[in-house]
């Protein structure tokens, strides 16, 4: 290398290097963040396993000729040699079978036909409908009816071997006949879908993906703009200025979050129309994706009203936040960078809840989540689909609450000196720094 | 009239023709760092007041305390008989403020810039920003982006935003710092001007002791946040037997040593 690009090179890696400012965005966040994100994923993907190995199935067993053939009973045998706990319905008919297991919090109910045994024995293939209660679309609901489906791909095998063992001729022998056929069903608030709940959780995942991903966007661009607003001011020296001026310091804090919340507003509805759009596009006939509308599940004007009201409150918090934090740099590169330390509680709630819901979240976890303001968005984003409103409304009650502080925090802050003499101090040298010349 | 009332009015009558009191004036840093150490000074109204003292004396941080931009750690400062802590909206409105190497809105024209500025205090805006852009003289690249502004134009048009509201009190920290002969030549003399012209006081700073000769009424040497010397630059000079204010700041900071 040349000494004089070594020269450069050698005096930039130590400019950056002896800003630890530079290096919180750079290094820390970075390191910080995947390995969280991975131990929440890790903690919802055992939260998830623990739910699975406590979930019941309902059978409704309506099968006429139970003992005669015993094929409900080898079906019966199979489920439990595969964990699953069974619970025999109460109700006599579907019905009553579906809101019996809603009210018992039983996830998947399995219905088997009253000529089960009979259409089996006479190869004829025997439709058993599997009801999965879907309460928050997260990939761990779905689990139930996989099960039951594994348990069915056993059943058939068995049946056909002890029917080919006995010598069985099917009329095809290239197609094998199919003894029993799972015809999965959904229940969404009590009420029946004849959709499969893989295709309506897989639907509502990649119709539902974009929002998460988009608010954390805006909310980056937001702080970025309210933190590059302060330090220019600071590094400038154009705020010094501005707070020697005949005005409220409150006033020049909020004249300067309005600014940004004006562009980011601009930014929600823009985020908003297009996913309007992107979601119509969904409507489309013939796509192998599920049309929500046609099942009842098309988000309505109060999710869309209390989402963009959960943003519109992280916008605000993220500027507060963002401000605050510019206000300990001395220049725009500085306050980038150390802008990085409010992307963690963005992204990482973003992602975690992608994946999976806050309610099969260990404890610990989901208080963090809830803690911070900006996990809403994604559950108001969710509650799009399941109409859960309670916890949406509560959380905006909680954003209200914790945007007042931030923004007291940052009146108070803007009202000092320490607007002036404000700067994140590093170690024993450092602390001996001052403002005086 | 009684004894006790002639001497009122002489005290009130004193106390208005003071621009500037700081009395025993300390600021600590949380470090324990004294940036300013027991200052006393007044400054009459209509007088341009120099502070001069090396890099690190407390020149700035007396300036930032006058500006309300800094708490004093103990004593007290007023602006014409105001309290700059207990009073602060008053003082603002009394004062104008210019930082050294201070910026302006580089996405602003110049015209835009004052209307800004002009905008925070009460009259009429329009005429203040006519005198802003007589002050600044910048001819028609007032209506020129900030950002396309030399050094020297940018500095023409923050002093022109300062002096445009006629303040009581114009606080310049370093007004000529970085300029060119030609630029500091027309800041120093529109300066000067201005505040006589108007009746404005000016308290200043600079290290640039010709042009606090030539500016100032009265200066104050100041060192490791104390005041060593007070008085007009004749009188300091005669006083330590000096050809300039040079001469008297070496000696001055000599014995300080």
């Amino acid at each position: 290398m040349p000494h004089e690009l070594r020269n450069i090179a050698v005096k930039e890696l130590r400019e950056i290097v002896r800003d630890p400012r530079l290096l919180i965005g750079m290094i820390i966040v970075p390191v910080l963040m995947m390995p969280l994100m991975g131990v929440g994923i890790r903690s919802a993907m055992e939260a998830s396993q623990t739910e699975v190995s406590k979930m019941e199935t309902g059978l409704l067993n309506q099968d006429r000729t139970v003992g005669s053939y015993g094929f409900s009973d080898l079906l019966y045998r199979l489920m439990v040699q595969n964990n699953i706990i069974i619970k025999n319905s109460t109700a006599s008919d579907v019905n009553s079978s579906v809101s019996w297991a809603v009210q018992n919090g039983i996830s998947t109910l399995v219905v088997l036909p009253p000529a089960f045994s009979e259409d089996i024995a006479n190869g004829t293939t025997a439709n058993v409908s599997v009801y999965q209660v879907l309460s928050h679309f997260g990939f761990d609901e779905m689990v139930g009816s996989q099960r039951m489906d594994s348990v069915f791909i056993l059943f058939n095998n068995m049946v056909l071997h002890q029917m080919l063992g006995d010598n069985y001729t099917s009329t095809n022998p290239l197609q094998p006949p199919v003894p029993a056929n799972v015809v999965p069903h959904s229940v969404v608030k009590g009420e029946i879908i004849n959709v499969s709940p893989s295709n309506l959780v897989n639907s509502i995942f990649t119709q539902g993906l974009m929002i998460p991903i988009a608010i954390s966007v805006v909310l980056v661009l937001a702080a970025q703009l309210a933190a590059t607003s302060v330090a220019m001011e600071k590094e400038q020296k154009t705020l010094e200025v501005l707070l020697t001026l005949p005005i409220k310091r409150i006033n020049i804090l909020l004249g300067k979050l309005s600014g940004v919340i004006s562009v980011s507003a601009l930014a929600t509805i823009a985020m908003l129309l297009s996913y309007g759009y992107y979601m119509s596009s969904f409507t489309v006939a013939g796509g192998t994706q599920l049309d929500l509308a046609t099942v009842g599940l098309m988000p309505d004007m109060t999710g869309y009203a209390l989402l963009a009201a959960s943003i519109f409150l992280s916008i605000i918090s993220a500027l507060a936040i963002a401000v605050l934090l510019a206000a300990y740099t001395k220049d725009v590169r500085s306050a980038q960078s150390l802008l990085g330390i409010l992307f963690l509680p963005i992204f990482i709630p973003a992602f975690l809840l992608m994946f999976a819901p806050v309610e099969i979240l260990p404890g610990g976890i989901q208080a963090i989540v809830y803690a911070i303001p900006f996990s809403y968005p994604s559950i108001a984003s969710k509650a799009l689909y399941t109409k859960d409103y309670a916890i949406v409304t509560l959380g905006i009650v909680y954003q209200v609450i914790f945007t007042t502080i931030v923004l007291i925090i940052a009146a108070r802050f803007f009202a000092s000196e320490k607007i002036m003499t404000a700067k994140l101090r590093w170690g024993r040298k450092r602390k001996a720094e001052t403002e005086m010349e | 009239m009684s004894v006790q009332c002639i001497r009122y009015f002489e005290r009130v009558s004193k106390m208005s023709a003071r621009a500037v009191a700081i009395n025993e004036l300390v600021k600590a840093y949380s470090t324990g760092l004294k940036a300013i150490d027991g200052v006393t000074l007044t400054v009459n109204e209509g007088e341009i007041f120099g502070l001069i003292g090396p890099n690190g004396a407390g020149k700035t941080t007396t300036l930032r305390i006058l500006g309300t931009l800094l708490k004093p750690t103990s004593g007290t400062v007023s602006v014409l008989g105001h309290d700059v802590v207990e009073e602060q909206m008053t003082v603002r409105g009394l004062i104008s403020y210019l930082p050294e190497d201070a910026g302006a809105y580089e996405n602003l024209s110049g015209r835009e810039y004052l209307a800004f500025m002009a905008g925070f205090y009460e009259g009429d805006s329009k005429k203040t920003v006519d005198i802003g852009i007589r002050i600044a003289d910048l001819k028609e690249r007032i209506d020129s982006r900030i950002k396309e502004y030399s050094k020297g134009m940018k500095r023409r048009l923050l002093i022109a935003r300062a002096l445009m509201t006629t303040p009581k009190l114009a606080i310049l920290d370093e007004p000529t710092a970085g300029l060119d002969v030609m630029h500091a030549l027309y800041v120093r003399e529109r300066v000067k001007g201005l505040i006589k012209e108007r009746g404005t006081t000016a308290v200043l700073s600079s290290h640039n002791l010709l042009e606090v000769e030539f500016m100032c009424d009265r200066v104050a040497l100041i060192d490791h946040g104390r005041i060593h010397e007070t008085g007009t630059p004749s009188e300091l000079k005669e006083k330590y037997g000096a050809k300039n204010l040079e001469e008297v700041f070496m000696e001055v900071v000599k014995h300080a040593a």
